[in-house]
């Protein structure tokens, strides 16, 4: 399942980083991936966020507040809602590709979360992000935690619903490795405080290829830890993705 | 250089991705151990075994799977309530040497709650041993989750050498199935009882619902390991879920007996005729192989003067048990007249436990 990508690239810019940033974008750039939220900047200092295909199964809307920003540096807020039912009930069924049992009832419930990103560059086109915020779910206490999906990436997302709130602290690292490709190494932490705690954690690193100015495809690993009902249990995945950009 | 080494460093890491789900090419059995040893008897003229089929700890409930139910995911709770019922019923009954099939060790349908570990903390058994036939990290359907059901071997003395023996796959379903259905498999080990040498103990369950000659093939496979093992001077005493009739059983269709209530089987224009794992008369032969191989429990003369009294396993909650096909056999003789199936453990699971005293020689 690896994928690695060899060409030649050149110098990239803050505006088109693949991490997550407080960067603004530029102006009327679009980009879609399969793994990252679109981003749109409305205004100099608004920047929304949502997935251009999943929106319509999987409601999250995402909005950057820009506070503050220099030459090297970049500070936001993010404020975001989502609203898992519509998904959550798309996967529960019976037979093939039922996730959750079909006995369960899925209620109507919203995550609401508030943070900061700090966004600053150092060397030359090497750049990096810290992210820290708090996430707290509204209908969840309905949600019987046997409709969990105990897999990485899906359980630190969906934990919320389950244990009302959590934290989440967040660090990446964007630099110019060699030609057309940049790697990206970021790690992610999840704590979920109530009803006996639950922590996850994720890291990747990954190389950028850079095809055109318009395309870019991602491939490398991830390695995740979690605190799932089972026991604790590592992962290791390969990470693939692809950034579409549209001016 | 340190970028060459980095390209090198993520290919090699991609390669370890663990797979979806086990295939048991490179698997190794679990030893098990109670949390406190009780007492190590020494073993008299006869050691008491049992098998029994626990169903997971589901007691009697509508699942799913195979009982026209609509149930998948059971509670903490629910487990536990069952699974002590299971541990009162084998401290009443205090067999040496327990096998058991269909036992959950880390299955979210069971609250992932380990039952090997759970039975040797909760009755007199001190020692087991484990084999998965069905273990993936998620299986897609139907909500199922994460898997961990085998057999396992408990006894009151330790065991060593254990072993798991493959059964072929179903050959009758399709490869996306195939990849994340039951690998079934036999599991065998040494049982150190004072004074006995080279006793092995083997716990087996059989395809279920497969209607092609798969079952036929678990026979054949089983009747190899047999003759291995009679080559090697092993006494063995082998039980499980064969999901066979007895060769001389008189009913062999119980299409409408597991009929759910939406199903339609035996009229014309259904498709298919025959529900799965419920229509035995093309594989009514089957066992005979292991009848006149071994040294059954109970012989089939017996079974054919009282069917009803010998039946181990039904389908239905609110009918009696109502065919066999849980058995004992051994490479040595039994004690005469010591077979019982406790069919009294109606609420208990799906499958009555069945006990018979091995003699000692």
């Amino acid at each position: 399942m690896a994928t690695s990508f060899c060409l030649k690239g050149n110098e990239f810019d803050r505006s088109n980083l693949f991490i997550d940033n407080a960067y603004p974008e530029s102006s009327g750039k679009i980009d879609v991936s399969m793994f990252k939220l679109s981003s749109y900047q409305l205004n100099e200092k608004l920047k929304i966020k949502a997935h251009p295909l999943y929106f319509f199964l999987n409601p999250s809307i995402e909005l950057n507040w820009l506070h503050k920003a220099n030459d090297k540096s970049a500070f936001a807020t993010y404020h975001k809602i989502s609203y898992p039912s519509l998904m959550l009930n798309f996967v529960k069924k019976e037979g093939t590709l039922g996730i959750i049992s079909n006995e369960f009832e899925i209620p109507q419930m919203i995550a609401i979360g508030n943070g900061i990103l700090y966004s600053s560059s150092f060397g030359q086109d090497s750049y990096w992000t810290a992210k820290a915020g708090i996430e707290f779910s509204l209908g969840g206490s309905e949600l019987d935690d046997r409709t969990a999906i105990d897999l990485p990436v899906v359980a630190p997302r969906d934990e919320v619903y389950y244990r009302n709130y959590g934290f989440n602290v967040a660090l990446s690292v964007e630099s110019h490795f060699a030609g057309k490709f940049r790697y990206v190494v970021m790690t992610e932490g999840f704590l979920f405080p109530a009803d006996g705690s639950r922590f996850y954690w994720e890291n990747s690193l990954k190389l950028v290829w850079k095809i055109s100015n318009k395309f870019e495809l991602c491939g490398g690993a991830f390695l995740a830890y979690g605190q799932y009902e089972f026991g604790n249990q590592w992962h290791l995945l390969p990470a693939l993705d692809f950034n579409w950009k549209f001016n | 250089m340190t970028k060459v080494l980095l390209f090198f460093g993520i290919l090699l890491i991609l390669f370890a991705c663990e797979p979806l789900t086990e295939t048991f090419d490179d698997y190794s059995c679990i030893k098990y151990q109670a949390n406190k040893i009780k007492d190590i008897p020494v073993p008299d003229s006869g050691i008491k075994v049992m098998t029994w089929n626990i169903r997971f700890g589901a007691g009697r409930i509508l699942w799913f799977g195979e009982s026209c139910g609509k149930r998948v995911i059971m509670t903490k709770e629910e487990t536990i309530l069952h699974l002590d019922s299971l541990a009162a019923k084998i401290n009443e009954i205090k067999p040496q040497i327990l096998m058991l099939e269909e036992v959950d060790i880390s299955s979210k349908r069971s609250a992932y709650i380990d039952q090997i570990q759970y039975l040797l903390d909760k009755t007199h058994l001190n020692y087991g041993v484990y084999s998965s036939d069905w273990k993936s990290q998620f299986i897609p359907s139907d909500g199922l989750g994460k898997m961990d059901d085998g057999q396992g071997i408990l006894s009151v003395w330790q065991l060593e050498d254990i072993q798991r023996h493959d059964l072929p796959l179903r050959g009758d379903i399709d490869a996306l199935t195939k990849y994340f259905y039951k690998r079934y498999c036999i599991v065998s080990a040494k049982v150190k009882a004072p004074g006995i040498d080279n006793l092995y103990a083997m716990a087996l369950h059989f395809v279920a619902f497969s209607v092609d000659d798969t079952k036929q093939k678990h026979v054949a496979k089983l009747m190899e390991i047999v003759n291995k093992m009679n080559a090697e001077n092993k006494k063995f005493i082998l039980g499980g879920d064969f999901n066979l009739l007895p060769p001389n059983a008189k009913q062999t269709d119980y299409c409408i007996e597991d009929m759910c209530t939406w199903e339609s089987y035996h009229q014309p224009g259904d498709d298919p005729q025959h529900k799965e794992g419920s229509y035995y008369t093309p594989e009514i032969t089957w066992m005979q192989d292991v009848f006149d191989n071994l040294k059954p429990s109970l012989a089939l003369s017996d079974y054919a003067l009282n069917p009803v009294k010998y039946y181990t396993h039904g389908t239905n909650p609110e009918l009696f048990w109502d065919r066999t096909i849980d058995y004992l056999f051994s490479n040595s003789d039994w004690v005469t007249n010591s077979h019982k199936v406790h069919q009294e453990a109606w609420h208990i699971s799906d499958h009555a436990p069945v006990v018979a005293t091995w003699r000692v020689k």
